[in-house]
């Protein structure tokens, strides 16, 4: 019964509870209970968004994804190691993130950490030293995480080699393993064209890394070690087409159709008057994040919109504000001698590449 | 109608339809072994009382979604767990026995939600349990996960 219970408490009272006595320590490291506790489906909680300016290391604004439940902010500023330069975010996966100093000049002073934000734990990764010859600047850090598959992790580096062809450029791809601590080049520098997108995009899923940006989507698959290409979707008539690929990565398929309508209907300020109605950027929003939810009905959007976060339900296209947000972020211009009739433009202090989903996990780096 | 039996031989009758969410009944009646009394050895009278009451509200589960009653089972459900930890616990323990697994769900909630962010000296005095670990045991766990032992959510309070 009592296992029943601690099976719903939050990792952090769970592991608090160990102190109670001697049969709950035993029973809560247990391992027929560890093997119960790893959720087979394990749910982003919130969002953090990454705020930042000229003047100020970044913070992170925290957004619950449940108002009625909702969960203290696992972090405010990234302080877990004294980096001069502060630290940013790069990816969260899976329940890790993967960070790197913030305002270096040179790459070389770059620091690399994987953190746990629940344990709050971390690990500086060791700087990735390349061939001498072919290897050079570091283009792009992913992060491979998946406890389902495996215990460690892995971490994807790109780098730049020094050849340079018009349009394609040379790559090298080194691997970060957390069971043996070491970066190990793989394979013969490889052919891409320059808009790949490494640096920015590039998203962990199913035991791939996958890059779409430009015409020629790339997928690295991280057991394999293979690079290869994948079909990209034909991207439909507006943004209220949302599409999944199928699991094995051969076809994509329509998943969800938003409607995004009401929102407008409800939330008014986003519409920039200012440009033409057929702009593509005449309604300010953007989609933040898509979270899975554990049934297919539970899986919802976040977007923002000006001042404010909204969760949307793909399921019954219902939708409501979590907070207010952003309104400390941006840096508006006044001027004095005003005109009155002047409007400010309407803008938007996130992206979906400043926007981070908190998954709580006990994994111990 | 089925006539339940408590470990201190009270009869109680229950609708057939009400009491076929518990897994473990709705088994006997299918298999027939349900035609006359059936005692509950584990279960006394007070919880049986409080678990008829519970399956009694949520016959009609299905039909409440349409009549728009689910606020309703709602409210029910959240007067429903406001009791000692004795009392849940008991409950819990005849849920789990007769398999009803909305009921177990509800209690186990609630439970969790009441010592979610307790402090461990919280945790000890609201169920009363004595510490057994020796100093050097607990030390051992605070400094396997010292982030487990601070933060300003954590709450000392007793209630």
């Amino acid at each position: 019964m009592l296992i029943e219970i601690f099976l719903r408490l939050p990792g952090k009272s769970l592991v608090r509870c160990k102190c109670v006595s001697k049969k709950w320590n035993y029973l809560i490291t247990s391992p027929e209970f560890t093997s119960l506790r790893v959720p087979h489906f394990n749910p982003a909680i919130g969002l953090l968004l990454h705020c930042s300016s000229f003047l100020i290391n970044p913070f992170h604004e925290f957004v619950s994804f449940s108002p009625e439940n909702p969960i203290q902010s696992p972090f405010h500023k990234l302080t877990f190691v004294d980096d001069p330069f502060g630290i940013r975010i790069l990816q969260s996966c899976n329940g890790l993130l993967l960070c790197c100093s913030f305002r270096v000049h040179g790459q070389h002073n770059q620091n690399y950490y994987v953190y746990n934000p629940t344990t709050q734990q971390f690990t500086t990764l060791p700087r990735p030293e390349g061939q001498r010859n072919t290897s050079r600047a570091v283009i792009g850090m992913k992060l491979a995480f998946d406890p389902w598959k495996s215990q460690n992790y892995k971490v994807v580096c790109i780098r730049l080699s020094d050849e340079v062809f018009p349009d394609y450029q040379h790559y090298q791809i080194e691997i970060y393993s957390s069971d043996t601590k070491k970066w190990r080049v793989l394979g013969p520098p490889f052919l891409a064209r320059y808009d790949i997108g490494f640096t920015h995009t590039g998203v962990y899923w199913n035991g791939a890394i996958y890059w779409i940006y430009g015409d020629n989507p790339l997928r690295f698959n991280v057991e394999q070690e293979k690079l290869e290409k994948f079909p990209m979707p034909c991207i439909g008539r507006s943004w209220d087409d949302d599409q999944e690929m199928k699991s094995d990565g051969t076809e994509w398929y329509l998943k969800y159709q938003v409607n995004v309508e009401d929102v407008i209907n409800t939330f008014a300020h986003m519409i920039r008057h200012y440009l033409e109605p057929t702009d593509w950027n005449y309604f300010a929003m953007v989609v933040l994040c898509v979270v899975r939810g554990e049934k297919e009905e539970d899986t919802f959007m976040i977007l923002h919109i000006p001042k404010m976060i909204i969760r949307y339900n793909l399921r019954d296209y219902t939708f409501y504000k979590l907070c207010e947000s952003g309104n400390t972020s941006i840096e508006e211009t006044r001027f004095d001698d005003e005109d009155e009739d002047y409007e400010p433009p309407i803008t938007l202090a996130f992206d979906k590449f400043s926007a981070f989903q908190y998954i709580e996990t006990l994994f111990c780096l | 109608m089925v006539k339940l039996k408590s470990n201190d031989d009270k009869e109680f009758e229950v609708e057939e339809a009400a009491v076929i969410q518990s897994e473990m009944i709705k088994n006997m009646i299918e298999d027939g072994c349900a035609t006359s009394v059936i005692p509950l050895p584990n279960i006394d009278s007070k919880t049986l009382i409080k678990v008829i009451e519970y399956l009694n509200k949520h016959i009609n589960m299905g039909k409440a979604a349409e009549t728009g009653e689910e606020d309703d089972l709602k409210e029910f459900d959240e007067q429903f767990v406001n009791m000692g930890w004795e009392e849940l616990f008991d409950v819990i323990m005849a849920a789990n026995y007769l398999n009803i697994h909305e009921l177990m769900e509800l209690c186990c909630q609630s439970a969790a939600d009441r010592l979610k962010n307790k402090s461990v000296r919280a945790v000890r005095e609201m169920l009363k349990i004595t510490n057994d670990l020796t100093e050097e045991e607990e030390q051992e766990i605070i400094n396997d996960a010292p982030w487990a032992f601070e933060g300003p959510e954590i709450d000392d309070t007793v209630n």
